[in-house]
């Protein structure tokens, strides 16, 4: 059994021991030695400042009573750390760069440094966190009673006597004289507290060796293993919950990821005591492992507590009883140990969190608009900020134990947790906006968060008084003035739902709302859109652009009186030396330019916060401009920026294929080139053999007078014929040229093919010596879309090649028109040696000669087939050499007839 | 891996840790199972829990690290920076 | 100069006016009009001086003289080539193949004398 001296002792040697860490890392730290206090771990630690008494004890509690749904309070914590490169990141990178000095000091910020806004969030701040800070000091006392008592009902956690206001007095009281000893020292330019941190770190070492003790002790000891436990009838129970995973589980998720960012003490722990960025990489994990272990045995807890100890015990005091009814005082104050450290370890963050916020965001204005009384005495800001912090701390304390008294007899404190939660969720929307939102204002952000927390105290705060004399229950009941549709707990309505549930919904609701709305209604001053691109583009755009957009001048002077002022003389000292020096001067005193005074306000954000700060430092200043357009351009710049890097992924891809195209299309180019050289090269030879004869006779001529005239003659007539040959010969390479590049001063009209056909076979008859020409017409008068001249040309060429080349003895040609498939089909057949099957396509070529065997003089240049199939291709027909059947050559002409023409697009378009 | 697809594969494990935990998913698990003796609920949700943490601390190690590079820092901060960091880019 | 030249030509009227300038100069020209033709001739009578032509029908000129080089018997003749294309391309495929002059058409009546001249002497 333990005696109340006892466990006094050992709590007070505690609170000694937590007092010599929190001085021996302040002097270290002083004087530059972080060591271990400046770590990931000493980090992670002081983030579980989250853990509560209200947890500590509590989780067993609700574990009793709702089964899993204990695990929610920390598995939104741990999403939001396992995606800390997303939200914690930039949450720490705006907090350092415009030094931060608190939750409302950030949001103030973003919303163009707005007194307002820190005003409004400090008093949600306070509001919501003095109840918190009375459940903490009524944890510690119940505790204390329950594990000095060791009597009577204290075995099942209820202390006997009534709950002693005087141990939760001292407890204020020591927290307090701790808090201002290590939390307001001074006033730094980052609000680090390396002894409070290193304090709270030991604290939260303890909690855990605490609950793990605790938690193998009942698993192994007094049920004798897991299995075991999950075999006690009371483990049905506790998990029979089918209602657990439900819109409440979902709800307290979000809370609870909500609370672990929008807590002002966790705020306070994770963004503005972090020394270093890279801290977050290791408390992305680990700090999600410390939930998981302090949150192991808790059901194992509540199960054995349930089935062992006896009916009407006290739940929330399972992890204290359990040791005492099977008397085991070390243990028991082991566990009463780590719950006064998670009580005091948030009442001091909380109370460290708030002082901040309140000498910042309500002194600080008010004392700037006060009447100077005198000029500026150098750290006269400082000692108005020291000191009233330590009055806030005083104070806030003193609340929170006011609280505790006039509520010690109820079990309204016991809901305190998740109200506190639900209160400073009121600020999610706002922050979370204000960092992704470029259009988000300030105007939207304070309707909003007014609106959500009216709506979150009606509907939550308010109910948890029900049962004491203030409010009448018949608001609960009837709704006021009888309005049914305002019941607090059944807003419009809504009714059989989860009173947090209902609560959550209707406030984020409206702030939401009112927030997107007003801030789309509402256009934002320049320097809230300053802001908020400098917040929302953090990592692409550090603070020192500010000098980019705002202009100010003022005197060095005057700068330095106000620096003084606030962080006092040797830190305003070495403050303008460095920057000093950083402009190249060995001056002491910086040049006043408008980077400087952008520095000298960052700096002094840090301890009076921004808003503050800018007021400050605007009286000294004599002239200010934001430069709009220079606004405009950041935006589009890092907004450009995103979409050129999402554009050159899809870019590169349609560079491989233009790559591709291009590849072809050079392929296609050089075969073209290839086609353009040989067909030069095939003009030259077909006009240099001309050029030849007449060359060599002309020189004959002119070198000989023994010439008959006779031979003179000849000669001559031979030189004429080459001529007409060349111009023959250019004639036919122009018309191609024409024809295949469509460039005709000539038009499709109706004509009778048929008719074209026989006058072009009679036109041959005259060369056609010797030779027999069978001709049949099965095809009548045909009408086709074409040239008569053009298709008399391609006729003619057939026809006279046929002859020409029909070298048999016997030479025939049979020319047979018909009509095939709406076609009409003339076959030029021909007994004649044929043509190599090698040369079939070839033939078709320009400067063919492949089938001639003949003297190349008598016929054309090759070009003749070229120029039939392009002048029949213009008429939509074709020209093709059949598949050799047997002896000769058999030509192939198709013509589409009219009315399938007239069907052809082509054609349309054409005619 | 590339520091980007960390960064997609932290988005997703955040994302699906998330929808892991939440009600489509739990009730499917919340049948009368034993597993090494204890409900499957409990098991499930403590798994998927430490799988989270685990693979978090797996990707951590392959997220950039942030190299402070500010040029107006005071006094106190420049102990801070003077730490044992390695090189490299911030990625924006 | 009474040298024999064989002229292999398709081209009716250019056979004419070389034969008529050689025979001018006191040469004995003989003809033929295709490269299937040269091959038969040559297999007959062995002229001092071979004029051919590039573009033959049924057998190219630089076939017939590739034919003709690599024949240990045909080789010593003397192999003019006449051609209407006239590129750097043909001229080095006709010395590859061990013409002894190269003439591109149209050309000087004086330089194939003097050529086929220089050709029957050697």
């Amino acid at each position: 059994m333990l005696s109340a001296n006892i466990v006094l002792f050992t709590a007070l040697a505690y609170v000694a021991l937590l007092f010599l860490v929190a001085f021996v890392s302040d002097v270290r730290s002083r004087k530059g030695w972080l060591g271990l206090v400046h770590s990931p771990l000493v980090y992670t630690l002081s983030i579980s400042v989250y853990c509560t008494s209200w947890t500590f004890y509590g989780a067993v509690g609700s574990a009793a009573r709702s089964g899993l749904e204990f695990a929610t309070i920390y598995l939104g914590p741990t999403l939001v750390f396992v995606g800390w490169w997303f939200l914690l990141r930039k949450l720490v990178r705006i907090g350092r760069i415009h030094r931060t000095s608190s939750i409302g000091d950030l949001i103030s910020s973003r919303y163009g440094k707005s007194t307002s806004l820190a005003v409004l969030v400090t008093l949600i701040a306070v509001i919501g966190t003095t109840p918190y800070i009375a459940l903490q000091l009524k944890a510690v006392t119940a505790s204390f009673q329950v594990v000095a008592e060791a009597t009577g009902t204290s075995l099942l956690g209820i202390p006997t006597r009534d709950i002693d206001i005087r141990t939760g007095f001292w407890v204020a009281a020591g927290m307090a004289v701790f808090t201002i000893l290590f939390g307001t020292r001074n006033i730094d330019a980052n609000e680090h507290h390396h002894g409070v941190v290193a304090a709270i770190a030991l604290e939260a070492l303890v909690k855990l060796v605490a609950l793990l003790a605790v938690g193998l002790y009942v698993v192994f000891w007094i049920a004798g293993g897991v299995p075991e436990v999950f075999r006690l009838p009371a483990a049905a129970t506790v998990l029979q919950g089918s209602e657990t995973f439900g819109a409440r589980w979902v709800a307290l998720t979000f809370l609870s990821a909500t609370a672990i960012v929008c807590l002002p003490r966790q705020f306070q722990i994770t963004v503005v005591e972090n020394a270093d960025e890279n801290h977050l990489r290791t408390a992305g994990w680990l700090f999600p492992l410390y939930l998981f272990l302090i949150s192991l045995f808790t059901l194992p807890i509540a199960i054995v507590g349930l089935a062992t100890l006896p009916p009407g015990s006290n739940p929330d005091m399972f992890v204290l009883t359990l040791p005492m009814l099977h008397d085991q005082s070390a243990l028991a104050l082991l566990v009463f140990i780590g719950g006064f450290s998670s009580a005091t370890s948030m009442v001091i963050v909380a109370s460290i969190a708030l002082s901040i916020m309140v000498s910042n965001h309500i002194v600080m204005p008010i004392a700037l608009r006060l009447p100077r009384r005198s000029a500026g005495v150098s750290g006269d800001v400082k000692t108005l900020l020291l000191v009233s912090r330590r009055i806030s701390i005083g104070v806030i304390l003193l609340l929170g134990f006011a609280y505790f008294v006039a509520s010690a007899q109820s079990d309204a404190l016991a809901s305190m947790g998740l109200i506190a939660f639900a209160g400073v969720a009121q600020f999610l929307p706002s922050l979370i906006g204000g960092l992704y939102w470029y259009q988000a204002s300030k105007a939207g952000a304070f309707v909003g968060l007014l609106g959500g927390v009216l709506v979150w105290g009606y509907t939550l705060l308010l109910p948890s008084f029900e049962g004491g004399s203030v409010i009448p229950a018949s608001l609960f009941q009837e709704g006021p003035w009888g309005i049914a549709d305002l019941r607090p707990q059944a807003l419009f309505g809504t009714e059989g739902v989860d009173p947090l549930v209902h609560s959550l919904v209707w406030s984020l609701g409206i702030n939401v709302a009112l927030f997107v709305l007003v801030s789309l209604v509402r256009d934002q001053k320049p320097l809230e859109r300053l802001q908020a691109t400098l917040f929302i583009d953090v990592f692409r755009n550090p603070a020192d652009n500010e000098a980019r957009f705002i202009r100010r001048s003022a005197a060095i002077d005057d700068l330095y009186i106000l620096a003084q002022r606030i962080l006092g003389t040797d830190q305003a000292y070495r403050l303008f030396r460095d920057f000093a020096r950083q402009q190249g001067s060995r001056d002491s005193l910086p040049q006043p330019d408008t980077e400087f005074i952008a520095h000298l306000e960052r700096q002094l954000a840090g301890g009076i916060g921004a808003a503050s700060a800018r007021v400050m430092v605007s009286q000294v200043i004599t002239g200010e401009t934001i430069s709009l357009d220079e606004l405009m351009r950041l935006v589009d710049e890092t907004q450009q920026v995103i979409e050129y890097s999402q554009q050159l992924e899809h870019k590169s891809q349609e560079l491989q294929i233009t790559a591709r195209q291009l590849r072809e299309a050079n392929e296609r180019l050089r075969a073209l080139d290839a086609q353009k050289d040989d067909f030069l090269s095939q003009v030259s030879h077909e006009v240099r053999t001309p050029m030849a004869s007449i060359r060599s006779f002309s020189e004959i001529l002119l070198s000989g007078d023994d010439l008959t005239s006779e031979q003179s003659k000849r000669f001559l007539g031979i030189i004429h014929n080459e001529t007409l040959r060349l111009t023959r010969l250019l004639d036919e390479i122009l018309d191609l040229s024409h024809l295949e590049r469509g460039e005709l001063n000539w038009s499709l009209r109706p004509i009778d093919a048929s008719a074209v056909l026989a006058r072009a076979v009679e036109t041959c008859q005259g060369m056609a010596a010797g030779v027999t020409v069978e001709v049949r017409n099965d095809a009548g008068s045909v009408e086709v879309l074409g040239h008569s001249d053009r298709l008399a040309q391609v006729f003619i060429n057939l026809i006279s090649n046929a002859i020409k080349h029909n070298t048999g003895a016997d030479p025939r040609l049979s020319i047979h028109s018909t009509i095939i498939d709406g076609r009409f089909v003339v076959d030029v057949q021909d007994n004649g040696p044929g043509i190599d099957p090698a040369d079939r396509e070839r033939i078709f070529s320009k400067f063919s000669r492949a089938w001639s065997t003949d003297r190349p003089s008598t016929t054309g240049a090759g070009l003749g087939l070229a120029i039939s199939r392009a002048i029949l291709r213009r008429m939509n027909g074709t020209l093709d050499l059949l598949p050799a059947t047997g002896q000769g050559a058999c030509f192939r002409v198709t013509l589409p007839l009219r009315q399938n023409a007239d069907q052809s697009p082509r054609a349309a378009a054409e005619g | 891996m590339t520091w980007k697809k960390a960064r997609d594969a932290t988005l997703v494990l955040t994302v699906v840790g998330a929808l892991g935990l939440l009600p489509p998913v739990l009730p499917f698990f919340d049948r009368p199972v034993t597993v090494f003796g204890m409900p499957l609920i409990v098991v499930y949700v403590f798994g998927a829990w430490l799988a989270l943490i685990v693979l978090a601390r797996w990707l951590s190690n392959r997220l950039p690290r942030h190299v402070a590079r500010e040029t107006t820092l005071g006094p106190a901060d420049e102990d801070a920076v003077s730490g044992d960091r390695p090189p490299g880019g911030e990625p924006g | 100069m009474s040298a024999r030249v064989l002229i292999a030509e398709d081209e009716p009227n250019l056979v004419e006016s070389l034969s008529f300038i050689l025979s001018r100069e006191g040469c004995e020209v003989s003809a033929v009009f295709d490269g299937e033709s040269v091959l038969e001739r040559l297999r007959t009578e062995r002229p001092d001086v071979l004029v051919l032509d590039v573009m033959l029908p049924r057998r190219t000129g630089f076939e017939v003289l590739k034919l003709i080089k690599t024949d240990p018997g045909l080789s010593a003749i003397p192999v003019m080539v006449l051609t209407a294309k006239g590129q750097e391309r043909d001229r080095r495929t006709a010395e590859d193949l061990g013409a002894d002059a190269f003439v591109t058409k149209p050309f000087s009546n004086q330089d194939v004398v003097d050529r086929i001249k220089r050709l029957a002497g050697g």
